[in-house]
């Protein structure tokens, strides 16, 4: 973990601060449930973003890495979207 | 079966089918499912002392929460109205009985509508709404972070608020309702000031035997007031934290626990595939892990913290 880390540093340290601020964002929004939707809703294009032009950079894009994280990205937003119900 | 599911080998493409893209579509599909079930059955009566919605709010507790909040700002304390309760409790009702969650009706009737049918004259009226919440602290500092919502309780042209509690079934899912009125009658109240001293003049003659048929009216009004203000706040509906068969669990509780569950399973797997393929010299179109296991810890941490209630 600490190797892949260490390889591929400014992507996952951009991916930590989109994460934090994003995380930040969905309390501080609160109690608007729609404007949580809405920091789930970029939770998820981000992500998905994120690990397609990551895998881009590093020329490792196949369709299932596309799939994998448009999946992932799916789940996470749809979670977070299913709790503010 | 349950190998290929969390553990990579050649069956799953050396990939735990759980962390299939497939696989994250469905669970998605299916936490969605239960969840929407679970709103639906807190409504059912046969299982409303087991699903359902706890409250602890209460009218006494939200007027005293919304006057700590005026007296930071030296403001004066907000009175309870008998008019603007029995306003903010017909706007309840109107709330469940036509399903709807709004300052405006479907209708278009608006809050003003409901305080001039219970005859409460206004200069400056206003309302907050909130749904969801289990006590009144929550609510309170909810309001407090909306800036439409503070600006009335910290409205200075204010003097009197209505405070309605409700409990009943909001589009499908169990909830506790709170109707916050505020309001100032303004020239209404000094109107009445100038009656009361006008009536003081007349009284002070004590003469004829209509004076005293007036005095005796006005002590018959102030008797009925003193008891119409002693039983504003019991007359604003029990919460359901105060019922005996309180609900054991509500569906936020059992949906976050449901979520939880998924998301910590998930991780695991994570982790595991991380270890797993870590000692194994195989070859995997797919990354590492590290980015989904970030996301996912920061999802739990959302769900984890995740604050109830509704504002409006």
């Amino acid at each position: 973990m600490k190797e892949e880390f260490i390889k591929h540093k400014i992507a996952y340290i951009v991916l930590a601060l989109g994460l934090v601020i994003i995380g930040i964002l969905f309390f501080a929004v609160w109690p608007s449930r729609d404007w949580q939707r809405v920091v789930a809703l970029v939770l998820t294009l981000f992500y998905f973003l994120w690990g397609v032009i990551t895998h881009l950079k590093a020329d490792h894009i196949t369709r299932l890495v596309i799939m994998e994280y448009l999946g992932v990205a799916i789940m996470a937003g749809f979670l977070l979207v299913l709790i503010t119900l | 079966m349950l190998k290929h599911f969390l553990h990579p080998q050649r069956s799953n493409n050396h990939r735990p089918k759980l962390l299939h893209p497939e696989a994250f579509f469905l669970l998605s599909l299916v936490i969605g499912s239960l969840i929407i079930l679970l709103n639906a059955l807190s409504s059912v009566s046969i299982l409303s002392h087991i699903l359902g919605f706890a409250s602890s709010i209460a009218p006494s507790g939200v007027l005293s929460q919304t006057n700590i909040e005026r007296k930071k700002l030296e403001l004066k304390p907000l009175m309870i109205n008998h008019e603007l309760n029995a306003a903010a409790l017909a706007k309840g009702q109107d709330m469940f009985n036509d399903q709807y969650w709004s300052h405006v009706a479907h209708d278009g009737k608006q809050p003003w509508d409901f305080m001039q049918e219970n005859n409460y004259i206004y200069v400056v009226a206003g309302e907050n709404l909130a749904r969801d919440f289990s006590d009144t602290n929550g609510m309170v500092k909810a309001w407090m972070e909306s800036p439409t919502h503070r600006a009335n309780i910290i409205n200075g042209k204010y003097t009197e608020t209505g405070i309605a509690v409700i409990d009943g079934v909001l589009e499908g899912t169990e909830t506790t309702l709170v109707v916050q009125m505020f309001g100032n009658r303004g020239n209404a109240a000094q109107i009445s000031k100038k009656a009361e001293s006008t009536t003081e003049q007349v009284m002070a003659k004590e003469n004829t035997a209509q004076e005293i048929e007036r005095k005796q009216e006005l002590q018959r009004f102030a008797l009925d007031n003193s008891k119409e203000d002693s039983s504003v706040l019991a007359g604003a509906l029990i919460p359901v934290g105060n019922l005996k068969n309180s609900p054991l669990l509500s569906p936020l509780q059992l949906s976050k626990a449901l979520i939880l569950f998924v998301v910590i399973i998930v991780l695991l797997t994570l982790f595991y595939d991380l270890t797993v393929i870590g000692h194994v010299k195989t070859m995997r179109i797919v990354g590492k892990n590290l980015a989904h296991i970030m996301l996912f810890i920061l999802i739990s941490f959302l769900i984890i913290f995740f604050r109830a209630g509704v504002v409006g």
